[in-house]
This record gives C-alpha cells, sequence and structure tokens, in this order.
C-alpha cells in the first residue's frame, strides 16, 4: 500500500521491507475499509514507525473525522483544515494510545472532538452545516457499520436506551451537530440549566459503565 | 454566577466541556479551578469524561452517514500527512520514527578484498608501533588534564547542585503561593457570589418596600376619603335630625288634634302697644285629658329675651281667678318658628282661659296684667 505518489516517496525509502509491503495497492484502487491484512490498532505500529500503518488509519477514520470535523465548521475548506490537523495530531500522538485504555475509534473521535471544540472556541462561532456541500450522498459503509461498535460505543448505546428521549435530543444535538448549550436550549426550548443536566446525566452515566469495563479489563 | 462549591463548579465545567467546549469566560473559571488540582488527576479526569463524550457520539451515529469528504480530500490528506513526515524527518523531531532509523535498512555488500594490498601490511604495522609509542605518551598527559578537569567539573557540579537545591527551594515557594492565590481565588469567587445574592435579596427587599409604600400611599388617600365621607355623613344627618325635629312637634300636634276632647280656640288681640298695629293671628290647641297643648302664632313680634318674654297664663276653674297657672315663658325668634308646646308648671284640671303676657325675662309669679296681649277662652 503507498502512501504518496513515487515522486514524494523519498523519505520513506529507509522503511524496511516487510511482510505488509507486497504487494502494493494503487492509491486510487484502496478500499475503504483497510487491507484485511492490516488490522486496526493502528496507532501502536504508526508509534513504530509504520508508513502502511499510516494508510491502514487514514483510510480507516477518515470518513468519522471528516463528519466530525464538517459539523464544527462553517464551510468545506476549514473542515478539510480540520481534519488534516486531527490526523497530524494523531500521528504525533499516536505513542500515547492505550488500547487498554479505550478502543482506537473512541480515541480517534476524542481527539477529533477535542480539536472541533477548541477551534470553535477560539473562532467563536460554530458551523452552519447548511454552508457545508451537501451534495453528496451518503458516504457509505465506513468502518464501523463493517464491524461492530467498539466496546465503549455499544455500551453507551445501553445507556441512551435508559434516558429519557428528550435527555437523548440534547446529547444528539451537542455531540453529533455540535451545537452549544446555549443553541440547544434554543432549538428545543428547553431551561439553559434543563439543558446541562440532561447532558451531564448521560455523560455520567457513560462514565460509570466505561470505568466498569476498564476495571473488567484490567 | 452559580452556588456550587469549587469542587463541584470544576466537575460541572470539566463536564460541559467535555460535552459541547466553553464560552470564553467558562473557559478561563475551568483554567482558574483546576490550577489548584494535580495535573495528573486533572488529566485522568478530562480523559474519562472526553472517552464517555466519544463514546456517546459513536453511539449516537456521529461517525457515520452524512456527506463524502470532499474530491481529492484523501490525497490532500496524504500530501500534508507526507509533508508533515519529511520536515519532522529533517528535524529529527517528534515525527522521526524509531523505524526509519538506518539501523533497519538492509546491510550494504562489501567489495571483494585487493591482493596487491599485502605488502603494505609490514610497513603500515611499524608505522603503527612508533604512533602506538608516541600515543602513550600523550595519554598520559591526557590522563593528567583529565584529572584536573575532573576535578573542575566536581567543583561545576557542586555549584549545580547548590544552584538546583536554590531553584528547588524558590520552585517550592513558587507552588506554595501558586496554592495560596488559587485558595484566594476560590474565596474571592465565593465571596462575589455571595456579595451577588446579598444584592439580589436587597434587590427584592427594595421592591416590596415600594410595595408597601405604595400600599400605605392607597390606604392615606381611602382614610382621607372616609373621613370626607364621615363628615359628609354627619352633616346629611344632623340636618335629617334638624329637619324630623321640627315635625316630630308637628306630628304631635296633628295626633293630639285627632284626639276626642282637644280644643282649638283663635286668639283674640287686646289693645297693647307692641301688637296694635301688628295683625296677629294663631290658635291654641289643648287636650284637658292630657293636661298639654300647642300654641300657634302668626303676627307676633320678635322679642329680645334679654329684655322681655312673653309668658302664657292657664285659668282653671277649680282655682282662683286671681291665681292663674303658669303656663310658662316662651320667645318670638326669627326662624324659631310659630308653634309653640305648652309646658305648665302644675297640673290643669278644667282650663277656660288663656291669656298671653309680657313680663321680664325668667317670667313672674304673679302678673300685673299690665301687658296683656291676647286671650283665649274656652
Amino acid at each position: 500500500m503507498q502512501l504518496l505518489p513515487p515522486s514524494a516517496q523519498e523519505p520513506l525509502q529507509a522503511v524496511p521491507s516487510g511482510p505488509y509491503s507486497e504487494p502494493r495497492a494503487r492509491p486510487q484502487a484502496a478500499p475503504k475499509a483497510p487491507s484485511l491484512a492490516l488490522s486496526p490498532p493502528y496507532l501502536p505500529r504508526i508509534a513504530e514507525g509504520d508508513p502502511q500503518a499510516v494508510e491502514a488509519c487514514l483510510q480507516a477514520y477518515s470518513g468519522l473525522v471528516w463528519n466530525i470535523a464538517r459539523k464544527s465548521c462553517r464551510d468545506t475548506q476549514e473542515a478539510e483544515d480540520l481534519a488534516q490537523d486531527v490526523f497530524i495530531e494523531l500521528w504525533r500522538s499516536a505513542d500515547r494510545f492505550d488500547p487498554e485504555r479505550s478502543s482506537e475509534v473512541a480515541f480517534v473521535a476524542m481527539v477529533a472532538r477535542r480539536r472541533a471544540i477548541d477551534r470553535s472556541r477560539r473562532q467563536g462561532r460554530r458551523a452552519e452545516s447548511s454552508e457545508i456541500d451537501e451534495e453528496h450522498a451518503d458516504s457509505g459503509p465506513s468502518v464501523f457499520e463493517q464491524a461492530a461498535l467498539a466496546d465503549e460505543a455499544a455500551l453507551a448505546s445501553s445507556v441512551l436506551k435508559e434516558l429519557k428521549p428528550e435527555q437523548v435530543r440534547v446529547l444528539e444535538l451537542a455531540l453529533v451537530d455540535g451545537l452549544t448549550h446555549p443553541e440547544i436550549a434554543d432549538k428545543t426550548g428547553l431551561p439553559l440549566g434543563t439543558v446541562k443536566t440532561h447532558a451531564r446525566r448521560g455523560l455520567l452515566k457513560a462514565r460509570e459503565v466505561l470505568e466498569n469495563l476498564r476495571r473488567k479489563k484490567s | 454566577m452559580t452556588s456550587l462549591d469549587p469542587t463541584q463548579r470544576l466537575e460541572e465545567l470539566l463536564d460541559l466541556d467535555a460535552l459541547a467546549g466553553l464560552p470564553a469566560e467558562e473557559a478561563r473559571e475551568l483554567d482558574r479551578l483546576s490550577a489548584s488540582v494535580p495535573a495528573k488527576d486533572l488529566s485522568e479526569s478530562r480523559f474519562a469524561r472526553e472517552r464517555a463524550a466519544a463514546a456517546l457520539a459513536l453511539a449516537l451515529g456521529a461517525g457515520q452517514g452524512g456527506p463524502r469528504p470532499p474530491k481529492g480530500f484523501e490525497q490532500r490528506l496524504r500530501a500534508r500527512l507526507q509533508a508533515e513526515i519529511r520536515a519532522q524527518d529533517r528535524s529529527g523531531g517528534p515525527l522521526a520514527r524509531p523505524a526509519a532509523t538506518p539501523a533497519a535498512s538492509p546491510a550494504v555488500p562489501r567489495s571483494p578484498r585487493r591482493q596487491w594490498l599485502a605488502p603494505l601490511g609490514f610497513g603500515l604495522a611499524a608505522a603503527a608501533a612508533a604512533l602506538w609509542f608516541l600515543s602513550t605518551q600523550e595519554v598520559q598527559r591526557l590522563r593528567g588534564q583529565q584529572g584536573e578537569e575532573r576535578g573542575r567539573l566536581a567543583q561545576a557540579s557542586e555549584a549545580l547542585r547548590a544552584a538546583q537545591d536554590s531553584v528547588g527551594l524558590e520552585r517550592a515557594r513558587a507552588e506554595g503561593a501558586e496554592k495560596e492565590r488559587g485558595r484566594l481565588e476560590l474565596e474571592l469567587r465565593d465571596a462575589l457570589t455571595e456579595r451577588d445574592r446579598l444584592r439580589s435579596e436587597l434587590d427584592a427587599l427594595r421592591l416590596e418596600r415600594a410595595d408597601r409604600l405604595e400600599e400605605l400611599a392607597l390606604a392615606r388617600g381611602e382614610l382621607a376619603d372616609l373621613r370626607i365621607r364621615l363628615a359628609e355623613s354627619e352633616e346629611r344627618s344632623g340636618l335629617l335630625k334638624s329637619l324630623l325635629e321640627g315635625p316630630d312637634e308637628q306630628l304631635d300636634l296633628n295626633r293630639l288634634l285627632t284626639l276626642d276632647g282637644t280644643l282649638r280656640i283663635p286668639w283674640t288681640a287686646l289693645a297693647d302697644p307692641l301688637i296694635k298695629d301688628s295683625e296677629v293671628s294663631g290658635e291654641l290647641v289643648w287636650n284637658s285629658a292630657e293636661g298639654r297643648g300647642y300654641m300657634r302664632f302668626s303676627g307676633l313680634p320678635e322679642n329680645d329675651p334679654g329684655q322681655m318674654q312673653y309668658q302664657l297664663w292657664i285659668f282653671d276653674r277649680t282655682l282662683s281667678d286671681a291665681t292663674p297657672i303658669d303656663g310658662g315663658v316662651f320667645d318670638i325668634q326669627a326662624g324659631s318658628g310659630e308653634l309653640v308646646s305648652i309646658d305648665p308648671k302644675i297640673a290643669v284640671r278644667d282650663a277656660w282661659r288663656f291669656a298671653i303676657t309680657l313680663e321680664r325675662p325668667g317670667g313672674v309669679v304673679v302678673s300685673d296684667r299690665s301687658r296683656l296681649l291676647l286671650l283665649a277662652d274656652a
């Protein structure tokens, strides 16, 4: 699997030949999901300097990162800049990923969300998703739809089932649509205090079940 | 402003930050409150929250569906990543991955040894021996220098250690001051919260006082109205009373006139200077059974009570004509009406004549009858 066109490959020439270097697929033919020969987690291998893991990581998570980025940006260019920043940060902090503490999917989502939130705060504004080019249809099956949800997400789903519909709605507007709490209050007509309470209740329950999961794993 | 204690507030802000980020003011508050928490604990706390938020986001479908990335997105992403990697490799920065080191590179094949190099070996060996001798002396000299350098190094190390101790002390002081500042900031925040609460209470009390004053003003206005109405009512009742008093005598007279045995005798004016030019008329009404009656006058002149008064005399058949019964004195005043009730001093048994004389104020016991004005004979 190639990272770059041949003209831009010099810095990677020192990488030793390994079981994943042959056969190499052309970028144009890259599938949506990463090659079965290289399965997640990719970040520990990126930390070891494996360029194929970089490509696999990019293919596996670009959809996820793009979806999170576009919700918090005004336009496509901003969203793309943000998505690139997220991957650069994943690259830099790959060695901080600890599979004992979280799944890779959740780690990627965490990094992407934190970046998006920090960027919105710096710019003092929020995305208006209508300005993003929506002409493209559904992005098709992602790595999440091909495989089972990460443990955390599966547990979080069970948490959501215990919440009231309006509490789930508040979480959805905050975590999926990227709205601020005052924006959620405006949209739902709920008092701001109630919005915060609903959102915190969901977060608290999710923390509890995830902490239990971590203890079981350890 | 919130009434939560600092720990609860910190928890709340961390939650809200992980869920949707914080506005600038709350972000600064979070930074302030975080200053008093050990960095490791804070990091763990943030991680747990952000992991939960990410898991919820994934469960809610944050990473699925939606529009495709724009055309060429992944290619541009690759190019950006590659540029970063190249830059880091050149600078030896954190992106220069261990696997990219030459140690893992394929071995470079060695070229075959050349035979013509052998005769040179002996010459080289001799040169090497000479070099070894010279280098031994040089080594000893260098060892001496090394000893001196070690001494200097030990001194420098000692100085460095002292400086480190000093720095450590200063750092401890600075940390103490930082903690104290954090504590004072929390106290200040609490005090400001309390101040705001008290201000709110004061505002509420002011509003309440304004309401009370308004009610008081209204009550005073109502009281003034009531006083005016009371005065009007008293005035009206006085008027009514005065109106009723007259008609009482009239009603009594009317009732008396309906009784059997009531006499109605017209007055006869006599030739007294007071009334000789007047047309005095009227009547006397008397009921013997009840022993009382009324007098009506028309044209009888007003008298000055300080000078003279009218006096009524009642002649009773059972008594001597020389000693008629005193019927009382009365006055004729403007507006006092012309109906006068008869109030005998003693009981009248069988009246046959009534006479009006003019006497000194208070009347007399025995009249000289010099000013006899009117008579009414039954």
